[in-house]
């Protein structure tokens, strides 16, 4: 596309009010070919002969050469960059060289693992010679089992997900040893998804696999794929446990960028209040449509991007009706059909526009696109990039537009461009050696096969101390030099690699007639009775913990663009019933989070301040919803909620403030809380440098209920707690040292993303950040001056009484 | 060396949540572990082996005889009046018969510590068990069981196509145990009971079919269920009163299988014993 053109248009728009706040240039880069010390064998060329790709690009053809070499390869190139190509071709030379050899595709998700299996059979259409020896399909929860058994037996690429390799191939290992006695390569794709807690789970997985591989008389080799992130190597390195060659020369081509920070103008002069980011993300989201631009356009909630698809249908279908049946939605919870049609009319140009959440983030396949409009930070730059990514194909000029929310996140780098494009992207930790996680792990791998000497080399030193802790807790058994597995329970069940429930609510659509004037059917309420098969219709589906966010009795569900009215949401039988019905508003949960505590494990003191650990229950609940109009984003009415909250009983760390400094900071005129708050941010920011976690993995609320006082209390995000927030009670010298040392700094006035934060830290994942209310970002000066006060503190008790000061810190 | 850092503390308390109490782990090696258990040098292994004469275990009863009479009577009969699963017993010796019946310590896929068996040694039906004393002695029981299979050409099993020949034939495969037991020389007696009392009787398990048409009565058994745990206990204390009951159960299902079996393969087929009235006057008491 004419990218300036279009900008120039823009200007030009009555409705221009200069959104566009920078514009930032990104240079086109040139293509980069490599070569391959021998050529491929035939029926390889053949199916590259037939994809029209006559030459590799520089990383893939590295990356071939490595893997020929027998190494482990980590390819870390941009969007669009070829790396499916790139491990799968060494994969096919293999298979054609050597056809009893077999491979396994490991993918983070279900659907992405279904869309790579489509690519590779298109190869195998392309080439007879890869048609005649490749046997392949997925291995996952969907797998009949007259087919997962063919695979078993007969199959030699299969793609799969850590979660089935953890639960229902590895603890079966004997049943796949023809195709683990002939692993020849893993290849493990989007690994910048494997971070925190589940990453630190799948390096486990793996390292079990590899054990299992040697049991079998195989040393498979990886191929890894991964987005731009901080730390590729050392982050490889860590997931496999093993040493793996970086390719990170990215040699396809880019055409040039712009890339437009966009903020929505103010309502009027008078109000703080800005337009719509939703609407205005649309605007652009529909011009480039009817500018016949293929775009994408990426928001944070899949209510957002239903909102968007509904606004940029309808006002397609007034300003050009001819285009308004090539707009779609897309997302998670769709049924697979509707999302293959979708990815197809995608690819073949069929459709011009498709507003979609994070779910077209990952590889699906879709081609590359000419524009992409991404509304809201996606909450992270990885993501971002990911995102702007999606858009640019050869030569052309391609445009970005960043539609900013009214939140302060938002709204900072609209101030501060160069934090975008100057950052480096997130770094991605794992540990696997975090005890409780590999103490887990242990178990799993002692019932596959005895634990013994060679294995501390696949699970560290550490693992020394737990295998005996399980031995003499009875769960292994040592004979021998070797720890067996020692009791009945079938330890990969109790082992979950994510922390969230992989359970999935059915949502059926019911006619809008049922039960209408009937005594015996009840429309709603607990005496709804599921209608019969032939009155009902599967149309999607969702995961267990949104379901409660996303489709309480009385909300709007979008799909499609269409609205649907929840009358009925079965906990028990895990559905939700709908009806369509023409609605002009939609609805937006609001969720409570409360911390009971439950115990007290062990009390300190540090700085004068309080500090404990212990036990506490988190809880969740989507209290209440309010009902918000389309375009205006009037709220028009709310509704009341009675929906069971969602718990995890867990571990947390606190620490109360002396009465003393929140009087000092009242007298300044300070608000103590909002102190904490940002006190809070800042500690979720250091303590994993300490933990070897995710921020994801950790959480905290700040709050008066459990202890009479305003106390800080951070816990561990996974059932049963994973020793994260512990480092924070045994360390706070150290974890608060870091954090003052964080905000001051920060060369920001008064407060940004990367020091105090965000003041909601877990907004409902199904909300549109437009409905919620407004929060100020935390104050920075208060939190500054408390963490100045109590480290000042610290170091006075440590001068004073050097062992007393610290709590167990030893 | 790295060792458990002190923060990590709470670990040890997370596993004994979940553990058994510890215990004394004592080490048995003798022969007087469990009772009649004699340990025996089979190729290169030495194992621990049960044998009972079959005739001990079911007094008033003569099983030798009537495997022999069922055998004798296949060499007259036209092969397709047989029950197709017990087809491959046409053309066979009595002596060529074993009966197999495997214990696990779990799920599928866990390791074997029991391999039950009914051979005939020296003209004489002998139960034959052969057990892992602790974990690390799987292969050995297994190259032990192998030389007793291997010596005979008919394997009869209850449900051992689908479970009992492929889990041998897995842990031999883990512990590289050259294994000789192959499904062209297996009967299995599930199959045939199915296809013969289906509908007769509630339904065709090993132990209604016991019940019902053996006419033994267990005392003195251990639910299958529960057998893992206990031989997981059993491991755990070297406590050889915990494995008495299993190796009952596990004697009582191959004593079964083979009356199961000359039942089926006799014809005309031996008539139902009369049922017993009540379930609490044993029929038969076994052992």
């Amino acid at each position: 596309m004419e990218a300036a053109k279009f900008l120039d248009a823009v200007g030009s728009w009555p409705a221009y009010d200069g959104q566009m706040v920078h514009v930032e240039k990104l240079p086109a880069r040139e293509a980069r070919f490599g070569e391959l010390s021998e050529p491929f064998p035939l029926p390889v060329r053949e199916a590259l002969l037939g994809m029209g790709i006559p030459e590799l690009w520089a990383h893939q053809a590295r990356c071939v050469q490595e893997a020929r070499a027998g190494k482990n390869v980590a390819v870390v190139t941009s969007t669009a960059s070829g790396k499916t190509l790139a491990y799968t071709l060494p994969v096919l030379e293999r298979l054609v060289l050597e056809p009893e050899s077999t491979a396994l595709f490991l993918y983070p998700t279900k659907a992405l693992a279904q869309d790579q299996l489509r690519g590779l059979l298109r190869m195998a259409e392309l080439s007879a010679g890869i048609g005649q020896v490749l046997k392949t399909g997925t291995y996952d929860g969907d797998t009949p089992s007259g087919a997962r058994r063919k695979l078993r037996d007969d199959g030699n690429v299969i793609l799969t997900n850590p979660d089935m390799l953890h639960s229902g191939v590895l603890p079966y290992h004997m049943k796949w040893s023809r195709f683990l006695a002939n692993l020849h390569t893993v290849v493990i794709d989007e690994i910048h998804a494997y971070r925190g807690i589940f990453g630190s789970n799948v390096a486990n997985v793996i390292r079990r696999l590899r054990r299992v591989c040697r049991h079998h008389g195989s040393d498979p080799r990886f191929l890894l794929g991964s987005a731009t992130i901080a730390n590729p190597h050392d982050f490889a390195r860590s997931l496999l446990g093993e040493d793996v060659v970086l390719v990170d020369e990215d040699g396809s081509p880019r055409g040039p960028k712009q890339f437009v920070l966009w903020n929505p103008p103010y309502v009027d002069t008078a109000s703080m209040e800005r337009r719509s980011a939703n609407v205005e993300g649309h605007r652009l989201f529909t011009e480039l449509v009817k500018a016949r631009v293929q775009t994408i356009c990426f928001s944070r909630a899949r209510v957002v991007a239903e909102l968007i698809h509904r606004y940029t249908q309808e006002a397609l279908t007034r300003e050009k009706p001819e285009l308004a049946k090539r707009v779609r939605p897309y997302r998670g919870g769709f049924l697979p059909r509707e999302r293959r049609e979708i990815e197809k009319a995608l690819f073949s140009g069929e459709l011009l526009g498709v507003s979609s959440t994070n779910a077209l983030e990952l590889g699906i396949d879709i081609g590359t696109l000419e524009a992409s409009v991404v509304v809201g930070f996606p909450s992270t730059i990885a993501s971002l990039w990911q995102q702007a990514g999606r858009a640019g194909r050869g030569s052309e000029e391609a445009v970005t537009f960043f539609v900013a929310y009214n939140d302060p996140i938002d709204q900072y780098l609209m101030r501060h461009p160069e934090y975008l494009f100057a950052q480096s992207p997130e770094s991605a930790v794992i540990d696997p050696e975090n005890p409780y996680i590999l103490s887990g792990h242990l178990q799993c791998a002692a019932f596959e096969l005895p634990l013994e000497e060679g294995d501390l080399e696949h699970f560290g030193e550490v693992a020394r101390d737990l295998i005996r802790l399980l031995d003499e807790n009875g769960r292994t058994r040592r004979v021998d030099g070797r720890s067996y597995w020692a009791n009945t329970d079938f330890p990969s069940r109790t082992v979950n690699l994510r922390h969230m429930s992989d359970d999935t609510y059915t949502i059926i659509e019911v006619p809008a007639d049922l039960g209408k004037g009937s005594a015996y059917r009840p429309r709603t309420g607990p005496e709804f009775q599921a209608p019969d098969d032939g009155e009902a219709r599967v149309i999607g589906n969702v995961d267990a913990i949104s379901a409660l966010e996303l489709l309480y009795p009385e909300a709007v569900y979008l799909h499609d663009g269409e609205t649907f009215v929840v009358r009925h949401l079965d906990l028990e039988g895990k559905s939700a019933y709908v009806e369509r019905r023409d609605v002009d508003y939609y609805t937006t949960p609001v969720l409570e989070q409360h911390l009971l505590l439950r115990g007290t494990r062990e009390v300190g003191t540090w700085a004068g301040a309080d500090t404990g650990f212990g036990d506490a229950t988190v809880t969740w609940f989507t209290s209440f919803f309010k009902k918000i109009q389309f375009f205006s984003v009037d709220s028009i009415g709310w509704g009341n909620l009675d929906l069971p909250p969602q718990n995890i009983d867990t571990t947390t760390a606190w620490i109360t403030i002396p009465a003393e400094m929140r009087g000092r900071l009242k007298a300044m005129g300070k608000n103590a809380v909002e102190g904490l708050v940002g006190v809070r941010n800042l500690l979720i920011s250091v303590v994993p440098l300490w933990a070897m976690c995710d921020r994801a993995d950790i959480g905290g609320v700040v709050d008066s209920k459990n202890l009479g006082k305003p106390t800080i209390f951070l816990y561990d995000r996974y059932p049963g707690g994973l020793g994260f927030v512990e480092h924070a009670f045994r360390r706070p010298a150290e974890i608060f040292g870091a954090a003052l040392a964080l905000v001051s700094e920060c060369p920001c006035e008064s407060g940004c993303p990367s020091c105090v934060g965000l003041p909601v830290l877990r907004p409902a994942q199904h909300q549109d950040p437009e409905a919620g209310g407004a929060w100020p970002i935390p104050d920075k000066d208060s939190a500054h001056l408390i963490l100045e006060e109590l480290v000042r503190r610290s170091e006075e008790e440590e001068r004073a009484a050097p062992r007393e000061a610290a709590v167990a810190a030893s | 060396m790295p060792r458990l850092d002190p923060v990590h503390s709470g670990i040890a308390r997370l596993l004994r949540g979940e553990a058994l109490a510890p215990r004394a782990v004592s080490r048995r090696r003798s022969q007087d572990l469990v009772d009649g258990a004699v340990l025996e040098t089979i190729g290169r292994h030495g194992v621990c082996v049960i044998r009972r004469p079959v005739r001990e275990l079911l007094p008033g009863t003569d099983l030798e005889r009537d495997l022999r009479d069922a055998f004798a009577s296949l060499a007259t009969r036209d092969p397709q009046s047989v029950y197709p699963g017990l087809r491959a017993a046409v053309g066979r010796r009595v002596e060529d018969l074993v009966v197999l019946d495997l214990e696990t310590t779990g799920f599928w896929g866990c390791p074997i510590f029991l391999v039950g068996m009914i051979l005939w040694e020296a003209g004489e039906l002998i139960s034959v068990q052969v057990l892992a004393r602790d974990y690390a002695e799987e292969k050995a029981m297994l190259a032990a069981s192998v030389s007793f299979l291997g010596a005979r050409s008919l394997l009869a099993t209850f449900n051992g196509k689908s479970y009992d020949v492929p889990c041998f034939r897995e842990r031999c495969q883990y512990h590289r145990v050259p294994s000789a037991v192959h499904d062209t020389d297996h009967v299995d007696v599930l199959h045939a009971s199915r296809r013969r009392w289906k509908g007769e009787l509630k339904d065709c398990r090993l132990q209604t079919l016991e019940w019902e048409v053996v006419g033994l009565h267990r005392v003195g058994d251990v639910p299958s269920a529960e057998i893992p745990g206990v031989y997981h206990e059993f491991v755990a204390t070297g406590d050889p009163g915990l494995l008495q009951p299993v190796l009952h159960h596990g004697r009582v299902d191959t004593v079964t299988t083979a009356s199961l079996l000359a039942r089926l393969l006799a014809d005309p087929p031996l008539p139902i014993p009369r049922r017993p009235r009540k379930k609490t006057t044993p029929a038969k008491d076994i052992d």
